[in-house]
């Protein structure tokens, strides 16, 4: 796995699919298998690829979700304090 | 076997049949069934992220605001947050209906919804009033539970295993 400073595969997997930590190369092999799978079934690349996220990378968008919250209130503090 | 039961079983065995097949999935309507509840979810998913994108850059253009402007974008963040809470129960009602993927409403609308129902919600009304005071302005919004029943009822159902009270959320998501 490759180090913290830069942005690997794994990093980037993580942050576009808001997973909890970054997928191991085992799930990414996996991931990578079902991609053309899906994309046979008539689901798009970007589809094919998420639906083959949610199956195989752990914690499945909860990052970016559990973030909506945070936002709102350093941005209502911010308003609040103006 | 006595041979009165010669018609009624053949009857009885057609009929049930008929119903099972009837009230039951194939393997192929199944997957049809999930792949149409992947494509709503991902359609809900993207509005939602529109319209809370439209909240947040409310709520930055007030921060950023000069004095002349402040209250025209006051109003333009009541309006925005009500859109964005609004957008939550829709979300909410589509958990309750299960008529979304529920890998999706696991991972990722129920967490939204509790911590916008317990969190954000109170907290957007009690600014606003708090900016209306200092502004001195007449702002008369304020929580009301009916406009967000099926938030409030996700919050109830799955608040507990979605791990609210929120700050604790990102750690038991894991």
């Amino acid at each position: 796995m490759a180090s913290r400073s830069d942005m690997s595969i794994y990093d980037r997997l993580r942050i576009k699919y808001g997973l909890a930590e970054n997928p191991t190369p085992a799930e990414v092999d996996r991931w990578l298998r079902e991609i053309p799978l899906n994309q046979s079934k008539g689901f798009g690349a970007e589809a094919a690829a998420r639906i083959a996220a949610a199956g195989n990378f752990r914690g499945f968008e909860t990052r970016v979700y559990a973030a909506e919250a945070d936002t709102i209130q350093s941005l209502l503090d911010a308003a609040r304090n103006k | 076997m006595p041979e009165w039961l010669n018609i009624p079983i053949p009857i009885a065995t057609f009929v049930l049949g008929f119903f099972i097949s009837r009230f039951t999935l194939t393997k192929e309507q199944k997957a049809k069934l999930e792949q149409d509840y992947f494509k709503n979810s991902q359609e809900l998913k993207d509005k939602h992220e529109r319209i809370f994108r439209e909240y947040t850059d409310a709520m930055a253009a007030y921060v950023k605001s000069t004095d002349d402007q402040t209250i025209d974008v006051f109003t333009s963040i009541a309006v925005a947050g009500d859109r964005y809470f609004g957008s939550i129960n829709n979300l909410a009602e589509a958990v309750l209906s299960k008529k979304v993927d529920s890998q999706i409403a696991k991972g990722s609308f129920i967490p939204t919804i509790c911590r916008a129902a317990n969190e954000s919600l109170p907290k957007h009304f009690e600014t606003l009033r708090e900016i209306a005071d200092k502004l001195g302005i007449a702002y008369s919004g304020e929580l009301d539970r009916a406009e967000h029943q099926a938030s409030f009822a996700v919050l109830e159902k799955f608040g507990e295993t979605a791990g609210e009270p929120g700050s604790k959320l990102a750690e038991r998501m894991n």
